[in-house]
């Protein structure tokens, strides 16, 4: 794993969140339990304008101020270990995602990498020439579940 | 110098130790990001050890599963700390890799088609302000928690423990708003849309359905907050749906789209995915073949220790108390027993604050240990439904819905 680890650069956080949202939150955390049981107000089908629930709106206006939320995720740019078939893994399954799902993997035969890599191909539609699985599940089976 | 420094404290005094600030001129942003990435956890079975990284957005430290689409678990002891977990320690599950990393408010829109009368396209502040508002405490477990520990093993996200959380969850009721849009008679399912979205065309998109009956059931929810909090982008920032009592598959995040169905849903990740033998505790024999499988549904039972780790000493004939949380899965918790004679005798333990029956529920056991050695602590939950949880483990190829009896073992002296 720590050579795995020396291998992942994880992209500098940065979380940008309006600082609306903060206050908000610090507003929030005291919701006072008697207006959870907020008596719902009848709707009539003939006044297409929503009423406001008179006992909750006070709650529900402090949980209406949105902000933009951004933020980035770090990036894993971890490749395969070194070996016949590594490029064909780097190539396919990183495609749609990183390398730790398939490494913390158990032991596991080349049969049972082929029934999983023809799910992600059938499935998932992961681009995989029919000759290149048998090289694929074979690589899988040496390096997975083995750490 | 520990190989594995735990925290940014930790590895700050040990290079202090070494004189190795100075020498290196490390700044700190430098060694916290070393710190983040040497922290690891071995996780209870074979190719266990995980990373713990500090650096996913609105998130403390997090076992690393997989960066991307990111699973992260919730590291086992924040759920010492109280029953409901923090907005910043809760686990993370996502299946497709485009997840949106911004959110404007001002252009979302959630939308009600399909079988309605009138199809909806709500502004966030229509959906908190025009439904009244409910809130709920409830679990959201992944159907594949424990994966791990599955024996033998499975393949998946390779799960110990904490692919569950317990959040109180505030929105508005799914009846409500299907109500405001009319569902047409003849419809059926209601099925739920995110906006992440597959690298790849050919990848379905990750769409999940409830019968009607069950989305009209007053308790399914659309929830803006959990916890008093809006909820963290990688926890479905800005609507998620809640299904009390249901596997987490159907908890969509990032909710946007809702459509009503006149035909049962035979999309991908409801006909093909997340399907459990139909079974008692979804347990089959391992190689066991021509059993009918269904889409996952409800939660099962479940309890752990969380005040006392494996191989811990504790001192003898010194009053200790046990602790630890359990949740029924579908209803409510009746009763959490313990074991300290390997299950031939049971003691009921005291129940914490019943915050419902979807909740975690904090339980205590007092007791003291005479003879030193090997004691090995075992708890098990009995929902009101009178469902136990089973002193073995169920088994099946999915690696679902695992709820054997827990334990602890200790060594006294």
């Amino acid at each position: 794993m720590d050579s795995r680890t020396a291998r992942t650069q994880r992209a500098r956080l940065s979380l940008r969140i309006g600082a609306v949202v903060g206050s908000t939150a610090a507003v929030l955390l005291g919701i006072a339990p008697h207006l959870r049981a907020a008596t719902p107000v009848a709707r009539s089908a003939s006044v297409p304008a929503e009423p406001r629930h008179a006992a909750s709106s006070r709650v529900a206006d402090r949980l209406d101020l949105w902000s933009t939320v951004s933020v980035d995720l770090p990036v894993s740019t971890a490749l395969f270990p070194a070996g016949e078939g590594a490029s064909i893994a780097n190539s396919t399954c990183l495609t749609c995602h990183s390398v730790e799902m398939v490494l913390a993997q158990p032991p596991r035969t080349a049969a049972q990498w082929t029934e999983t890599i023809n799910k992600m191909h059938s499935a998932y539609g992961a681009p995989l020439p029919a000759e290149q699985i048998g090289a694929l599940a074979l690589y899988l089976s040496q390096i997975a579940g083995k750490p | 110098m520990s190989p594995h420094p735990r925290s940014r404290r930790e590895f700050l005094a040990a290079c202090g130790s070494l004189g190795l600030i100075p020498s290196l001129g490390l700044v700190p942003g430098l060694a916290a990001r070393a710190a983040a990435q040497t922290a690891t956890v071995d996780l209870p079975f074979g190719n266990g050890r995980r990373d713990i990284a500090t650096d996913y957005p609105q998130k403390g430290p997090m076992i690393v599963q997989r960066n991307r689409p990111p699973l992260l678990e919730t590291p086992f002891e924040v759920f010492d700390h109280g029953v409901f977990t923090p907005n910043d320690r809760f686990y993370v599950r996502w299946h497709l890799a485009n997840v949106p990393t911004t959110i404007d408010p001002a252009a979302f829109r959630l939308s009600v088609s399909g079988s309605v009368r009138q199809p909806l396209s709500l502004r966030l502040n229509e959906v908190v302000r025009d439904f009244e508002p409910f809130e709920l405490a409830a679990v959201n477990q992944c159907s594949g928690n424990s994966r791990g520990l599955f024996s033998p093993r499975v393949v998946g996200g390779e799960w110990g423990n904490g692919a569950m959380g317990n959040a109180l969850w505030r929105g508005v009721r799914l009846k409500d708003v299907l109500d405001r849009a009319g569902v047409r008679s003849g419809a059926v399912q209601v099925r739920f849309r995110g906006l992440d979205t597959g690298v790849l065309p050919q990848t379905p998109n990750f769409l999940k359905s409830l019968a009607l009956d069950h989305a009209r059931d007053g308790e399914v929810m659309i929830a803006y907050a959990m916890n008093g909090e809006h909820l963290p982008l990688l926890n479905g920032f800005p609507l998620r749906l809640v299904v009390p009592g249901w596997y987490a598959t159907y908890w969509v995040k990032m909710l946007h789209s809702i459509e009503i169905l006149d035909q049962p849903d035979d999309n991908f990740w409801m006909s093909k995915a997340y399907l459990i033998p139909d079974t008692p505790g979804a347990n089959i024999t391992p190689g066991q073949s021509g059993v009918r499988m269904v889409p996952i549904s409800r939660m099962v039972p479940r309890s752990f220790i969380t005040s006392l780790t494996d191989g811990q000493v504790v001192r003898r004939n010194r009053s200790l108390t046990v602790r630890g949380i359990a949740f029924g899965g579908d209803s409510g918790i009746a009763r959490v027993l313990v074991s300290l004679d390997e299950g031939h005798h049971w003691r009921q333990a005291q129940l914490g604050a019943n915050h419902g029956k979807y909740s975690f529920r904090e339980w205590q056991f007092g007791t003291r240990f005479a003879t030193p050695g090997e004691q090995r602590v075992m708890v098990k939950a009995i929902n009101t439904a009178g469902v136990a949880q089973p002193s073995t483990p169920n088994w099946n190829a999915g690696g679902y819905m695992r709820n054997v009896v827990e334990s602890v073992s200790i060594k006294v002296a």
